[in-house]
């Protein structure tokens, strides 16, 4: 009676162990502690040496010792025992490979087949063991073990079912940690990409930004190349014409008479001199239109208008904007200017204020292009601005471009300012334009943009630029 | 009678520039300010040759060179513009729609002597006695059907992508495109007609097969296949040589000049053969016979003896029949004796003279060598310096 009655004690002891590791692992707050609480518990209880937790790799070749609780005296293995190969306790693996504990109740009786781990225990003078397997989704990802140095068959038949539930235990709660794990290091990846991502997004509003200016510079070498050939031209023809006039002044010089002269001769003199004006002209006013173009785009491109507040004219940007990619707009049908003038100074960005507005235009002239490819003439492109106030009392310059392209439809209205979005051939459109007006209006500046489009007959733009931002 | 030259630029004051320049020539000269008023103008009279601007409101230059070509196919189309590198102008370049094309500003000297060499290059090739041997020879290789459709897709700028899809087509000639691609002409690794025709450069690929037609039909003579290895390693050569001289890469089209440059010889190889084998028996006798270093010219003497026209001069003419760039043309037509007045682009005569020569001496084929100028080699680019370089870098795609 009383061995069973002791033997019932013993049972609800482990119970009620059992129950409070369950309790801990489901709280999980400090995983190692409760894992180490739970080691101790049970070892204590059944009187073990050491009780230890060994994981398996992800290689599926070695193991490590990871958690360990040891007895007064005992000595620690743990450091020990990591890197172990998991193949050289094969009768061991083997024994609790579906999931079941293995009870070594006396280890001077394992047989042949278990000669390894008998050797490895009987050197540690281990004389009984107790084995929980640690499964993940149905496969052997390490083991709990109990070793008894003092005395054999520490372990009960019946104490199989609640230690069962307690190797249950363990490995739950090791899934959730390999699962929090998991989410975690898949938290950092997304993290890593989307870092990446944003890093590779501001390269390309960067390059987006070079390509502009790389457009921008192939338009205005054209604009220059014209002036800069007939001048380059016409100072050639000068040079020749200096030394026919030469020829004839030395004649004069030389001989103190003027020099008969040959029909040919006469010809060519008449045509030399009747010509002299209009080349110093021509080249005057080449001259004159290269120097335009270059102010134009010495002012359109300063960076320091990119990263300072300062009063911008509306007039003059729109103006040196046009200048700038004059060569797009020859073949259109109209360009109509409606500035309203006087336009007040607006604290801004010039720069990116000069960024909008050429994204703006060439977008129109995409358009424009697109729905009239064979007839140009027709064409239409329309720039107004004026002043008023917003709902919000504010004062503000509008600047409306309008175009008589092919418009948009629904869905191109609803994702025109998503970054990357484009109608455009490949190496055409990067579709970032739209996304970098709408950020340099509404964020760098308080505005706001207003479309109005219609599929097959045009778009306008508006923005609204706050006087004091 | 004196040359018609129209000009066509919606600039009062380039046309006054080029009035001024060709003053004292003996063109005569037109200037429109647009592209209509010279339609208008052709209806019932005719020009000789047509310089354009490409940027024009109205009529573009593109446009108008179109029109040309469709109401006087032989007007010389020359385009002369500010944009250096726009696609539109390469495009009307690779398909044969304009024949040279001049950046403004341009160098007046160099206008004008552009101008001249290709209207020399023009009268030459359309010669009455050689047109007579030309048509002497029988039928002239025809333009495959697939290079007029790709020449329509690159005057549509149309994507790598289009073209690869059409060249797919045929499959025979997408195999022999893969084949040139990889191993005789240029050394790539691929298995795609689409990258294929991207490295290329579509001029390339169309020019390729306009050759493949040719080749083709020499494919089964003596020496076809020499020829035909000694063609690619001039292509690599110059190539070679022109990154070695100018630290960068061959404009596109020029891609093929060196390809192109014995086109003549194996034309007339396949049109001639008896005679062409004859020839070739005649100089191996007298290389016999006179134990020479290699560097005389045995086969240009005997050639006007046995043939009734030289392969440059039919090689040029069908260059220029099937409207290649005009460089290209003018190579094949002096690659072997160049003669410095008569030439406008030196610098890549005188880079195929020396390449060509080498490759002959490499690979044995004395039959077909002629004496190199060293002279016309230095004056246009100090090229002798770099034959050692040359003949090592031939030898080693030789051995590869
Ligand atoms: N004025 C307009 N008329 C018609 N469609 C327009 C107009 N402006 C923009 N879109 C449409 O919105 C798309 C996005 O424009 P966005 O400026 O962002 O990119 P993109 O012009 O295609 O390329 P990118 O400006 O980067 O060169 C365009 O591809 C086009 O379809
Ligand atoms: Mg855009």
């Amino acid at each position: 009676m009383d061995c069973l009655e002791e033997r019932f004690q013993h049972r609800l002891a482990l119970e009620r162990i059992v129950s409070g590791i369950a309790r801990n692992f489901v709280m999980l707050e400090n995983p190692t502690d409760s894992i180490n609480h739970a080691l101790e518990e049970i070892g204590k209880y059944s009187r073990a040496s050491r009780a230890y937790i060994f994981e398996f790799q992800e290689d599926g070749i070695f193991m490590n010792n990871t958690y360990e609780w040891c007895r007064e005296g005992v000595a620690s293995e743990m450091e020990r025992l990591q890197n172990q190969k998991i193949n050289s306790f094969p009768w061991w693996m083997a024994q609790i490979k579906e999931g079941d504990i293995l009870n070594i109740k006396d280890v001077s009786k394992l047989g042949d087949e278990a000669q390894a781990e008998r050797e490895i225990l009987e050197l540690q003078s281990v004389k009984s063991a107790l084995i929980m397997p640690l499964m993940q989704r149905g496969i052997l990802n390490g083991f709990v073990g109990f070793d008894n140095v003092d005395a054999t068959g520490n372990w009960h038949d019946e104490d199989m079912t609640v230690l069962s539930i307690a190797a249950e235990f363990f490995s739950s709660v090791f899934n959730r940690l390999s699962a929090e794990k998991e989410i975690h290091n898949a938290k950092k990846e997304l993290e890593v990409s989307l870092e990446s991502l944003k890093h590779l997004q501001a390269q390309l509003i960067q390059q987006e930004q070079l390509v502009a200016i790389g457009q921008l510079a192939a338009g205005v070498a054209h604009e220059i190349n014209n002036p800069l050939g007939f001048v380059m031209s016409n100072q050639k023809t000068l040079q020749n014409y200096a030394n026919i006039l030469k020829g004839y002044a030395e004649y004069c010089l030389e001989r103190n008479e003027k020099p008969a002269l040959s029909d040919s001769d006469r010809k060519e003199l008449t045509y030399i001199v009747e010509d002299l004006d209009d080349v110093f002209s021509d080249i005057n006013e080449g001259l004159v239109r290269v120097k335009k173009i270059i102010k134009s785009m010495r002012i359109f491109s300063r960076i320091d208008r990119m990263t300072d507040y300062e009063p911008y004219d509306v007039k003059e940007g729109i103006e040196n904007t046009l200048v700038i990619i004059k060569s797009r707009l020859s073949g259109l049908g109209a360009l109509k200017l409606n500035i309203d003038t006087p336009i007040p100074m607006i604290q801004a960005y010039g720069g990116k204020i000069n960024q909008v507005l050429l994204n703006l235009i060439v977008n129109a002239l995409d358009a424009i292009k697109e729905a009239h490819p064979n007839s140009p003439g027709e064409g239409c492109l329309e720039i107004s601005t004026r002043t008023k106030r917003d709902k919000n009392e504010r004062k503000i310059v509008e600047i409306q471009i309008v175009d008589n392209g092919i418009g948009m439809t629904d869905e191109v209205k609803n994702k025109l300012f998503m970054p990357f979005y484009t109608t455009k051939k490949i190496g055409k459109g990067t579709g970032l334009g739209m996304s970098i007006v709408y950020d340099i209006v509404k964020n760098s500046h308080a505005g706001e943009i207003i479309v109005e489009s219609t599929e097959g007959v045009g778009t306008s733009i508006t923005v609204q630029l706050p006087v004091n931002s | 009678m004196s040359k018609v030259i129209a000009f066509v630029d919606d600039e009062q004051q380039i046309l006054r520039a080029l009035k001024r320049l060709f003053f004292q020539t003996d063109y005569t000269c037109l200037f429109f300010d647009k592209g209509g008023d010279l339609i208008q103008y052709l209806e019932s009279n005719k020009i000789d040759i047509l310089v354009t601007d490409i940027r024009m409101p109205e009529m573009d230059g593109i446009a108008l060179m179109h029109a040309v070509k469709r109401m006087q196919p032989k007007v010389i189309r020359i385009a002369l513009s500010g944009y250096t590198d726009s696609r539109q102008i390469l495009a009307a370049l690779d398909s044969g729609l304009a024949r040279l094309y001049i950046y403004k500003p341009w160098d007046n000297d160099q206008l004008l002597s552009k101008i001249e060499g290709l209207i020399r290059m023009n009268d030459q090739l359309a010669d009455p006695s050689l047109l007579q041997e030309i048509n002497g020879l029988g039928s002239l290789p025809t333009i495959p059907d697939l290079y007029a459709k790709i020449t329509d897709l690159i005057e549509k700028e149309a994507s790598a992508q289009e073209v690869a899809r059409l060249v797919d087509s045929d499959p025979a000639i997408a195999g022999k495109l893969l084949r040139i691609a990889n191993t005789a002409y240029y050394g790539l690794h691929t298995g795609s007609v689409q990258q294929a025709i991207v490295m290329l450069g579509m001029s390339n690929v169309r020019q390729i097969i306009l050759t493949n037609s040719v080749f083709e039909r020499a494919a089964y003579m003596p020496y076809a296949k020499d020829l035909w290895q000694h063609a690619s390693l001039v292509n690599q050569g110059v190539a070679y040589l022109y990154s070695l001289c100018y630290g960068k890469s061959l404009p596109n089209h020029q891609g093929t000049a060196g390809l192109m440059h014995t086109l003549g010889l194996l034309f007339l190889a396949t049109v001639k053969t008896d005679l062409y084998l004859e020839l070739i028996e005649a100089v191996e006798k007298e290389l016999q016979h006179s134990q020479t270093d290699n560097n005389q010219s045995i086969f240009d003497a005997l050639e006007t003896e046995f043939l009734p026209v030289r392969h440059p001069e039919i090689g040029s003419f069908l260059l220029n029949w099937w409207e290649l760039p005009f460089d290209i043309i003018e190579v094949a037509y002096h690659y072997r004796e160049p003669k410095p007045e008569l030439i406008v682009n030196k610098e890549l005569v005188a880079m195929v003279h020396l390449v060509s020569h080498v490759a002959f001496g490499l690979l044995g084929l004395t039959q077909f060598q002629y004496a190199l100028d060293k002279e016309f080699c230095d004056a246009n680019g100090n090229l002798t310096r770099h034959q050692l370089a040359i003949e090592d870098y031939l030898a080693s795609l030789l051995t590869n």
